[in-house]
Parts: C-alpha cells; structure tokens; sequence
C-alpha cells in the first residue's frame, strides 16, 4: 500500500442499525470524513521563557461527516434524526470508517443540464443504539 | 444501459423520423437527392463520471443541416426539428433512451452555389442541439 495512489473513484457509505443491515446508498459522489478535534489547554507560566506550552484536552470530538447523493438516492438515506451506524469503504480494500451518528439533510441543488444532488451532514454522535459511548474507527489495510 | 454514440445516434434518427422530420441522412447524402433534407453529421458524447460507484450518462451534440432551394421550402422542417429537439423541462424518450436535457444551442444560416459554376444556390441552415442521456 505505501505509495500507492488512491482515487476516491468506488468509496462506499452505508447505514447500519442493530436491526436493519443497510446497502450501500447509490448515487453518491462525494464523501468527505471528518476529522478529529481536541481542545489544547495553555498550561504556560512564569517559568515558560520564550514560547506559551499547550497540553491536550482528555477527550476527543469526532467532526461531522459530509457526502452529497444524487436526488435518485436520497431515499435511501435514513431518516433524518435516527442514530445509526455509518461504514465508509475505501476503494481497493483500502480501509473502513465506522461511526455512530445522525443524518441531517441539507440543501437539495437543482441546477441546469447537470444532476440534482442533496448534501447530507452526518453528525457523529459517539453514542451506539443502546446509548453506550463508541467512537469513530478508522481502520487502513 | 448502453451509451455509445453510435447507439444513441440511431436512437435520435428514428425519434426524428417518429416526429415526420424525413428525409435524415446520417451518413452520405446522394447526389441525386432533391431538397429538402436534413443531415445529421456524427455526433460526439462526454461522459459523465461523479457518481462514486457507478456511470451516471453521457452528453452528446450533434449537428443537424437542413438544405433546401430557398428559405420557403425549409421552414417547416426547421420548425419541426425545433419543436422535436429543443424542449427545456422535459423528460421523454428519444427512441430507447429517455433523455433528462434536450436542447437547441446554436444555429446558422449560409448560401452556398448547388454547383461549382452554377447559377442556382442552396440555402443550408445548421443547428447543434445538446442531449443528456442518464442512467436510471
């Protein structure tokens, strides 16, 4: 794998819950996943000498994820507000993303000689369908 | 689906002749052929590849010449291949595709000598119509 060019060209999402294995939403033609973030806490004092020192924050916030799907396949896309359970599979058996969250439609474009597509915001919610704390895992081959 | 070219220019002349838009050539016009006609030269098709797993469809532009004595003698033709190829906000099947965009986007109008010599002229109006043919 190191080195290897990867195009996002074949990038899969789905929406799992404990009772209901869905398929891969079609029509998707973006994807984004987002990133992590950590507050940093300034810890420097009047010992610090030319730089303010900074220590990270024990907990961590997972960023939204992003994809926009063709208006075809927006049916398939769970309801907005329902907790499920989100794998995004890279191309080439590249890796997997799974994360707890929440879809939230956004706004549906609909413009001339090209496809109409809805952006839709998946909130990650660290919570699983029985409420127990379970974070993103990003797993590369 | 298929989406060749050659494919959906086959679909587009038997929509024309559905439509009573007659005679179309497709390839070369015989030189006994009396005006009025329509020619449709070869097209060509761009496809469309966002969709992350799948093909989406294809654009494809043609141009269509209708030749004729004079201005008279061509005008319905020119007013039936506008009402059949220029329809903004209509989904509906060309042939065996169903296409989601189908519009005129450009025309002109020229005089040429019927024959190198002659004294008679041929009016030859050109239109380039746009087709946008996606998977369902």
């Amino acid at each position: 794998m190191a080195g290897q060019t990867l195009d996002g060209n074949g990038t899969t999402i789905k929406f799992t819950t404990a009772t209901v294995a869905g398929d891969n939403i079609t029509g998707v033609t973006e994807i984004k996943i987002g990133g992590v973030e950590i507050d940093k806490i300034e810890d420097s004092d009047l010992s610090n000498a030319a730089w303010k020192t900074y220590i990270a924050g024990a907990l961590k916030d997972a960023q939204d994820l992003t994809f926009t799907v063709k208006i075809k396949g927006l049916g398939d896309v769970p309801a907005d507000g329902v907790t499920t359970m989100c794998t995004v599979t890279l191309p080439d058996s590249a890796g997997t993303y799974v994360a707890w969250g929440f879809c939230k439609r956004g706004e549906i474009s609909a413009q001339n000689n090209t496809d109409m597509t809805c952006a839709i915001t998946f909130t990650i919610c660290n919570l699983n369908d029985d409420g127990d704390e379970t974070g993103p895992v990003l797993t590369l081959a | 689906m298929r989406l060749d070219t050659p494919y959906i220019q086959r679909q587009l002349i038997a929509y024309l002749k559905a439509q009573g838009i007659t005679p179309v050539f497709s390839g070369i016009v015989p030189e006994n052929q009396k005006p009025p006609f329509v020619h449709l030269a070869d097209g060509a098709g761009t496809f469309v590849n966002d969709d992350l797993t799948a093909m989406d469809g294809g654009e494809f532009d043609w141009t269509l010449t209708v030749v004729g004595k004079n201005h008279d003698q061509i005008d319905a033709l020119i007013i039936a291949l506008w009402a059949a190829l220029n329809r903004p906000g209509e989904y509906f099947d060309i042939g065996a595709v169903r296409t989601c965009y189908c519009r005129v986007t450009g025309d002109t109008v020229s005089t040429t000598q019927e024959q190198d010599g002659g004294e008679s002229s041929l009016i030859e109006y050109q239109l380039t119509v746009r087709i946008r043919i996606m998977e369902e």
